[in-house]
């Protein structure tokens, strides 16, 4: 999953970046709103965390441009604004979600994980493909009863394969929604993870293959049994 | 008195009880005059009767004529004891006349009548109050003793014993003693009188002048001047004044009650516009500071209705500064905070994440925090006047210098150039913090917000210090709100390096040591601060 953080407080950008990453998620973070934005149009994030008061643009237009563009992208707003009447214009000008500072760094994740779900229309946090069972919420991953111990990157790539099971995804898609801008695009790290990733998932030597490769396309998630 | 109500009525009820009291006296003392005033009139007319009915029996005329201008006048009243109508006389010789209706009493002779009349009012023995009139009277030029009617009389009779008190007028005029004496006709002569019969005394006999017939005529002669009294009652007059006062003080409690009912009503109405201005007041709250008193209001409480909306409207600008204040307050410690928690929960959550830097970090956050809270306390204290200044000789030059160490290295980053035109000499007797505070946070803003590579003066005088730099995208209309607390050109900064309190905290500085500072844009679109010593 990837996140844009646009916060201009450095501390806060460092703090929440942080802990985005150490959960699994892919974050880009930037401290000015026009940056923000160019991000927010170059890229699809599976979130955006925005602050309303930014330089150069606030979160608002960064929001209002986004959505005239048809720009579907998960919305929060993370900010310091409190007032009912500025959570009420935040939410009706299109943002998915309002949270005022300070705020728990817990509550701040689960938020972020429950529009990552919404994004694939899910609305339970598990997900299972064949006997393969992922807990997006615990971040859990079980297969056949057996638990299976996930660094926070494989845990998102198995995660965003399993919530488009059956549909290919390409390279390209993994590079965008796992690895930020830190990810060097001329690496195989996609394929390296993929195939850790099929590794990890074998539990026993019965466990079928989950994991399919396309050629020239990229990796399906399907139970073929 | 608290109540306006209260004083008005106190006021008004003993003003309109005096002012009734007053109207029914002088409606009570001027009827009472006019009544006396005609009453003394017709007392004066009821001397010219007695006037000629006198000479008649001086002259010794039995049987006068009334003459036409008496016929209004009651003059056998005179003979009547219950008529309340009475006169007698007395001449210089001492002889007295009465009326018959006084009976057996006497009026008592008056001193020093002339013809000027007196008057008096008497209480006679028999319990009648009278008013009488008291006049001397001269016999008319053709009187003659015995003379007949204004003709020559036997004379005056000789002594002035009690003997000589005669009632002759109500016998003559009101009862005959003998048809001869009789005024008024022979119906007169056919009337009782208690009297009738009674011996005329043997010196008036022998003085009465005779008639052409022989028979006696009576009279005394020609007198001289007679003193005259005739009374009348006043029970008449005095029951007029009797009911006149009743009804005055009737129809006055009347108008009393009238007028305390009148007059709350008034006041009642006449108030309850103010009342209504005060349930208006009662009403309003810190929420509802918007409310305005309307303008349609009496012309009284116009002035004071425009006073309270300025005052509300002061009142709401106040409250509306506070409220932004706390929000602006809350909005800057909100982010230090968020800062503070994030981070902790991430090195709680994710120990391996955390390090020194970390801690590094806390401490910076603490120490803006800190700085935020002292800022606010001094300009608490500042704007309560509670600051203490503490006078001394401050060389402006050194302390300048000193105040602008802390951002050099800033300013070097940001290419600013700074040029001090100072005396390094000049001393001001002043507050060495305060003023510290004031240059400190001057030159803060102009390190940080100057626009990059531009130069900033630093001047130095008598009287006044200014800091001048370019004033890049500011404008004219942000000179009055960088005042403000927590006032920031770009709202959208949330470093905590600037809270926005600096300028105010400066002006208040300035304000505590009775100093000006004041910010300007010039010709040469340069922002310049002045402190000006006054």
């Amino acid at each position: 999953m990837r996140v844009l953080l646009v916060e201009d407080s450095p501390r806060l950008r460092k703090s929440v970046t942080t802990a985005l990453k150490s959960s699994g998620y892919a974050v880009d973070s930037e401290k000015d709103g026009e940056e923000g934005l160019w991000q927010a149009q170059n890229h699809e994030y599976d979130v955006v965390i925005l602050d309303i008061m930014l330089p150069g643009l606030d979160g608002l237009q960064i929001l209002e441009k986004l959505r005239k563009e048809g720009n579907e992208a998960p919305i929060l707003f993370l900010t310091a604004k409190d007032t009912i009447e500025d959570r009420v214009h935040g939410l009706r000008s299109g943002a998915d979600d309002y949270l005022v500072k300070p705020f728990a760094l817990e509550e701040l994740l689960a938020r972020v994980e429950t529009l990552s779900r919404r994004k694939y229309q899910k609305r339970t946090s598990k997900i299972q493909v064949g006997d393969l069972e992922l807990d997006s919420a615990a971040k859990t991953v079980q297969r056949a009863g057996q638990s299976i111990d996930l660094a926070a990157r494989e845990f998102s790539l198995l995660e965003y394969l399993m919530l488009r099971k059956g549909q290919v995804v390409s390279r390209t898609q993994i590079e965008e929604h796992i690895y930020d801008d830190m990810a060097s695009p001329m690496s195989n790290v996609v394929d390296s993870a993929i195939c850790a990733l099929r590794k990890h998932i074998l539990v026993d030597k019965e466990s079928v293959p989950l994991i399919h490769t396309r050629r020239g396309q990229g990796y399906v998630m399907e139970s073929r049994q | 008195m608290k109540s306006i109500r209260q004083r008005l009525l106190v006021w008004l009820l003993p003003g309109l009880l005096i002012l009734w009291g007053a109207a029914g006296t002088a409606l009570y003392f001027s009827v009472k005059k006019g009544l006396e005033t005609k009453f003394d009139s017709e007392l004066r007319e009821l001397v010219n009767p007695v006037r000629f009915l006198l000479w008649a029996r001086y002259s010794g005329d039995e049987r006068p004529q009334v003459p036409g201008n008496f016929r209004g006048l009651d003059v056998h009243a005179f003979e009547r004891p219950d008529s309340g109508t009475y006169f007698q006389s007395w001449d210089k010789r001492k002889r007295i006349e009465k009326s018959e209706s006084l009976g057996q009493i006497d009026l008592d002779r008056w001193p020093s009548l002339t013809e000027q009349a007196k008057f008096q009012n008497l209480t006679l023995p028999n319990g009648d109050i009278v008013r009488a009139i008291g006049m001397e009277v001269r016999p008319p030029p053709g009187f003659r003793r015995g003379g007949g009617r204004f003709g020559p009389g036997p004379g005056p009779p000789r002594g002035d014993r009690d003997g000589d008190r005669r009632e002759w007028f109500g016998r003559e005029f009101g009862g005959p003693r003998g048809p001869e004496r009789t005024v008024g006709g022979p119906d007169r002569e056919e009337r009782g009188r208690p009297d009738r019969g009674r011996e005329r005394p043997e010196w008036d006999r022998g003085m009465e002048p005779r008639g052409a017939d022989g028979r006696p005529r009576g009279g005394y002669g020609r007198p001289d001047e007679i003193d005259v009294v005739v009374a009348r009652s006043r029970t008449e007059i005095d029951q007029t004044l009797t009911m006149l006062l009743g009804g005055i003080t009737f129809s006055g409690l009347i108008a009393i009650l009238a007028s305390v009912v009148l007059v709350r009503i008034a006041l009642g109405q006449g108030l309850a516009p103010l009342e209504k201005v005060g349930e208006q007041a009662r009403r309003i709250d810190a929420s509802s500071l918007q409310t305005r008193f309307p303008s349609d209001m009496p012309d009284e409480l116009r002035p004071i209705a425009e006073a309270l909306n300025g005052l509300l409207a002061r009142i709401e600008d106040s409250f509306e500064r506070e409220r932004r204040f706390s929000s602006d307050i809350a909005h800057e410690l909100r982010t230090p905070v968020a800062e503070l928690k994030s981070m902790a929960e991430v090195a709680i959550k994710w120990p391996e994440q955390a390090d020194a830097e970390n801690y590094e970090e806390v401490r910076d956050i603490s120490d803006q925090m800190q700085a935020l809270i002292e800022n606010l306390l001094m300009l608490a204290r500042l704007e309560k006047g509670k600051a203490q200044v503490q006078l001394s000789e401050v060389k402006i030059g050194d302390l300048v210098k000193s105040c602008w160490q802390p951002f050099a290295e800033k300013a070097k980053a940001r290419s600013l150039v700074i040029e001090f035109d100072l005396n390094s000499d000049q001393t001001w007797k002043t507050d060495d913090k305060l003023l510290r505070v004031i240059v400190s946070n001057l030159l803060s803003n102009a390190a940080e917000y100057a626009p990059e590579k531009s130069r900033l003066i630093c001047t130095g005088r008598d009287q006044q210090l200014t800091l001048a730099n370019p004033a890049g995208d500011l404008t004219k209309d942000d000179l009055s709100p960088m005042f403000e607390r927590l006032w920031r050109q770009d709202k959208s900064r949330t470093d905590s390096s600037h809270s926005g309190l600096g300028l105010a905290l400066a002006r208040s500085c300035a304000d505590a040591m009775e100093m000006k500072l004041d910010a300007e844009i010039t010709r040469e679109n340069q922002l310049q601060f002045s402190l000006t010593r006054t």
